[in-house]
């Protein structure tokens, strides 16, 4: 085990989440930064609760988005409706391997394995499970880097709905799912921003108090 | 107060909370967190000029990279084209309008509003006017910075580019290379500009005042 650290909340103070700070923590509830004014907490409030919101709301959508079609693509009159699964098996079928793994990727693996592993580091520092704080950051931070990568198919429906846009011969439309999907991203990358990775940190001073 | 307000003796990780001794740390050098190996400081050369130029740049190539076509797509002699504009307003003219907002924020408002606030950040800290309007540009900078996703945007073109190539005949416009352009000086902007420096600067101003204001009272 490393040496113990001193943090922050050991010496009674409190870092500013934006301008990076240090103060004196104050037993008020609503402290502010002095420098940029944004409020003062030693741990997010309540970032557990807030996290596990997020996460279960964004599960909710991800059913939808993958049960309805996000994409209609018609051609020639003949409608050919597409859900994110179908699409990345057709875009396999027609021989795109490169586009249907980046797409499998960004709109399946992403979201799926961005909501698994949160949850688990919620359960990590709930359950107090004996983990690796080090690993359990950098998961953290994976989290956060590849979240955004989930928007790439909102975008591409976006961008094929004015570029394919010939009337009967050939026309995109988004579908039900889109809504849904976007969604998902959405409340995933809340759920990213209300996690307090300190809390992971607290778990080893508990230990070492024990 | 055990603690100095600015020109602080501490620094404390973000991601972990450690409490970390300040030292000075050189240009192009970084502070990692000892425990969780968080970048604590990472000063740059030319914050406020590399800004400024990049803003600037940036923010002359966004009316293009919005309106000009990014691809042609033809198909039997008819052809359709899109820019970032159109796509926005295919997905509002479909009803879906949260999707709309959403794409309209991400791909436009908010790398627009990050070239803007880098660009008057820099003005300000050069005019030496340090006040509520730094700390505002500084704090929505922050906000919208993760909302800015230029480059999965430029990944959506490539693959929508390549899944469209077997179905008719595929061309780049103008606006692709305007797009291109933008995207790697917003990236850029976003990789380079040091927020904490500037924030030292904002501190260092803030203890100046201050200083004087109890020597008047004096």
């Amino acid at each position: 085990m490393s040496k113990p650290t001193v943090t922050a909340k050991d010496m009674g103070l409190v870092t500013c989440r934006m301008c990076s700070l240090v103060s004196k923590a104050s037993a008020s509830k609503d402290q502010r930064c002095p420098r940029c004014g944004s409020g003062l907490a030693t741990r997010l409030p309540r970032s557990i609760t807030r996290t596990w919101a997020f996460v279960i709301a964004a599960w909710a959508f991800v059913v939808p988005s993958n049960i309805y079609p996000i994409m209609t693509v018609v051609y020639f009159g003949d409608n050919d409706p597409d859900t994110i699964y179908s699409g990345v098996i057709s875009l396999a079928e027609e021989g795109m391997m490169a586009i249907a793994i980046i797409v499998f990727i960004a709109s399946i693996v992403v979201p799926v394995f961005k909501l698994l592993a949160i949850m688990f580091l919620l359960l990590v520092i709930q359950l107090k499970w004996p983990l690796n704080q080090r690993a359990c950051t950098w998961l953290y931070r994976l989290i956060e880097v590849i979240g955004i990568w989930s928007m790439l198919d909102l975008f591409m429906i976006a961008i094929l709905s004015a570029l394919v846009n010939i009337g009967t011969v050939a026309t995109v439309y988004a579908g039900p799912a889109a809504t849904a999907f976007a969604l998902v991203v959405v409340f995933t990358l809340f759920a990213a921003m209300t996690f307090d990775p300190r809390l992971i940190w607290d778990l080893q001073e508990e230990r070492n108090n024990d | 107060m055990g603690t100095r307000l600015y020109n602080q003796p501490l620094i404390v990780c973000q991601d972990c909370d450690a409490a970390i001794k300040r030292r000075p740390v050189a240009v192009g050098q970084k502070l990692l967190c000892p425990r969780c190996h968080h970048v604590l400081v990472a000063p740059r050369h030319h914050i406020l000029r590399r800004g400024l130029a990049l803003s600037i740049t940036s923010l002359a190539l966004a009316a293009p990279a919005f309106t000009l076509p990014i691809m042609t797509f033809s198909m039997l002699g008819v052809r359709s084209s899109d820019t970032l504009v159109r796509n926005v307003l295919a997905l509002f003219e479909q009803g879906y309008f949260g999707m709309a907002l959403l794409v309209l924020f991400c791909s436009m408002i908010a790398p627009v509003m990050e070239s803007l606030l880098v660009g008057l950040t820099c003005v300000l800290v050069m005019s030496k006017r340090i006040g509520p309007l730094l700390v505002w540009a500084l704090k929505t900078h922050s906000h919208l910075r993760r909302w800015a996703m230029l480059e999965v945007y430029m990944l959506g073109i490539i693959v929508a580019y390549i899944k469209m190539l077997s179905e008719g005949e595929m061309r780049f416009g103008v606006g692709m290379y305007c797009f291109v352009a933008m995207f790697f000086f917003t990236t850029l902007n976003t990789l380079l500009f040091d927020t904490k420096t500037i924030w030292e600067i904002v501190g260092r101003r803030f203890e100046h005042n201050k200083l004087h204001l109890s020597k008047n009272h004096a």
